[in-house]
């Protein structure tokens, strides 16, 4: 969808509570950091130990795409975060002013073929697959030289 | 990235003594492990008791550790924490390993050949 029409859904007539909104620069020494800053934000937000692990799981993949993909490993680039609680979940937007998502589209995330010999199993891959598995109505846009990731993460 | 290893019955135990293994530490793991399983019996016992977070690269570090290792070396994996099975089980890579419920178990396991 264009970044104009995923703006207008965040402009929801119904109050989502901001959990989160940070700015940060990317540190891929550092993304863990980032990851407990946020987990402890949504924490009041998630009902279980099965649903911290889930968030925390899908955390990581975010911003280590960011860092590693986005940023190609740089650190000090800008990142913003925003998590807002709606409904029975939060709403979470990423942006960043990294390279665009190859072929300007999200990755399906099928998982890679394990019915192989040993030698030949997959060792990436797996990123997108836990990033969709684990969240729902996840979008990509870019505009003005800006990533921006939106999902819902149900809690 | 801190590892111990230690010789139980017929398998090397080696224990990740840090708490996550993820896109910052996923390199030094394998290598440590790599380095580790040199002087290893064919059982290699992966004792993850302590690590309560992986990433898909942790994923991907502790698959490398297993293709490195293999055919000399098998390695299992003990002691999944509920964030690290997840990831396992999600990823399905939960059928590629041999999974105990701790070292101990692992090491009373007798390893069925054939």
């Amino acid at each position: 969808m264009s970044e104009a029409a995923a703006a207008a859904m965040d402009d929801d007539p119904l109050p989502a509570p901001c959990l989160a909104h940070l700015h940060f620069e990317s540190d891929p020494l550092a993304i863990a950091h980032v990851i407990a800053e946020l987990m402890d934000a949504c924490a009041p937000a998630l009902g279980n130990a099965d649903k911290t692990a889930s968030l925390e799981i899908v955390l990581a993949e975010v911003l280590n795409n960011i860092t590693e993909h986005a940023y190609q490993g740089r650190a000090g680039q800008p990142v913003e975060v925003t998590a807002k609680l709606r409904g029975d979940g939060v709403l979470f937007h990423f942006s960043d002013r990294g390279a665009a998502m190859p072929g300007g589209r999200l990755p399906p995330g099928d998982l890679p073929a394990l019915a192989c010999p040993k030698a030949r199993l997959p060792e990436g891959g797996f990123g997108w697959h836990l990033i969709r598995r684990l969240t729902r109505n996840l979008s990509y846009a870019r505009s003005e030289n800006v990533n921006h990731l939106r999902f819902f993460f149900p809690t | 990235m801190e590892l111990s290893s230690r010789i139980l019955s017929d398998a090397m135990v080696i224990t990740v003594l840090a708490e996550r293994i993820d896109a910052s530490s996923a390199i030094r793991f394998k290598d440590g492990v790599r380095a580790l399983a040199e002087k290893a019996p064919a059982r290699v016992i992966l004792d993850l008791a302590q690590v309560n977070f992986i990433d898909s690269s942790g994923l991907g570090a502790i698959v490398a550790a297993m293709k490195l290792l293999d055919p000399k070396h098998r390695l299992e994996l003990a002691a999944l924490s509920p964030t690290v099975e997840k990831v396992f089980r999600l990823t399905r890579m939960d059928s590629v390993f041999p999974i105990h419920q701790s070292a101990q178990a692992a090491v009373q396991q007798r390893h069925q050949s054939g």
